[in-house]
């Protein structure tokens, strides 16, 4: 009884018969860095993502679905429940969103000398808040 | 019986544990980034990237064979899987400018993680200005 009790507990492992994977989403910023001081002007944004895929905010229904579906369809997709969470992340600077990053890069232009506040924030495709809101901020200067 | 299943049953949580063992039989499989350097600022087109691999068999990512110590490399830029090769070299073509984390881990055929993880990573900087250079 307990070799089969062994040999169960092997083949449940090796089949993938485990827990539901956990994702902990998180947002750090590469560059600028937290207290930091760079060129005004063109000023590169750099984000380091775990537990995110990141990729365009969602925009539109699936026309090929009924109507009464195009909620359903589309919040399971965007979420993309089957998975590692996905969506994009929204960049603030001072207060001012200036753009939905679809990608881990991105060039602000016109960034005036002064000190600033950048604010990184993660949201899925559709625009909804994650499980657990995960935002990032740092300062850093411009002259 | 009881006595006979015990030491059966002992030796079956030794072979469930040695599925899962990336060990070949001469060591812990392994994975190191030789470049790029940590803190080092490399072209994008392409990104190349070298690795030193230990102790692991490197097979083509489409294979269905689950053998142990056998499988491929993942590479990650910034948490977003850019590439995966059976190979101690890769080339990522057109990787734009900015700072990122490159990371590197050793996985099954069946895109999962090896036992005891085997990974690396740095962090690097792209930047096209030093791509003529031959760097």
């Amino acid at each position: 009884m307990l070799l089969v009790d062994v040999l169960l507990a092997c083949h449940g492992k090796d089949s993938g018969d485990t827990a539901p994977e956990v994702f902990h989403p998180a947002l750090d910023f590469l560059a600028p860095t937290d207290g930091s001081t760079v060129d005004a002007g063109d000023v590169q944004v750099s984000i380091d993502l775990h537990d995110f895929v990141i990729e365009a905010p969602e925009s539109g229904q699936n026309l090929a679905l009924p109507p009464a579906l195009w909620l359903l369809e589309s919040e399971a997709s965007a979420h993309n429940e089957s998975g590692t969470p996905a969506g994009y992340c929204e960049l603030s600077l001072d207060g001012t969103v200036v753009t939905d990053m679809s990608t881990t890069q991105y060039t602000m232009t016109g960034v005036a000398a002064g000190a600033h506040t950048l604010v990184g924030h993660l949201l899925f495709a559709d625009g909804d808040e994650l499980e657990t809101p995960v935002s990032e901020t740092i300062s850093f200067t411009a002259q | 019986m009881r006595l006979l299943a015990v030491p059966i049953g002992v030796l079956g949580l030794v072979a469930c544990t040695k599925a899962h063992d990336t060990d070949t039989g001469s060591g812990t499989a392994t994975v190191t980034i030789v470049e790029p350097k940590d803190g080092s600022t490399v072209c994008g087109s392409p990104l190349v990237v070298d690795l030193d691999v230990e102790n692991f068999v490197l097979v083509d990512p489409s294979t269905e064979d689950l053998t142990p110590g056998h499988g491929h490399v993942d590479m990650f830029l910034n948490g977003q899987a850019v590439d995966m090769e059976p190979s101690e070299h890769m080339r990522v073509p057109n990787v734009a400018d900015g700072a990122y984390r490159l990371l590197v881990s050793l996985v099954n055929s069946d895109h999962t993680a090896i036992e005891p993880y085997a990974g690396d990573y740095v962090f690097i900087t792209v930047d096209a200005s030093v791509c003529d250079t031959g760097n």
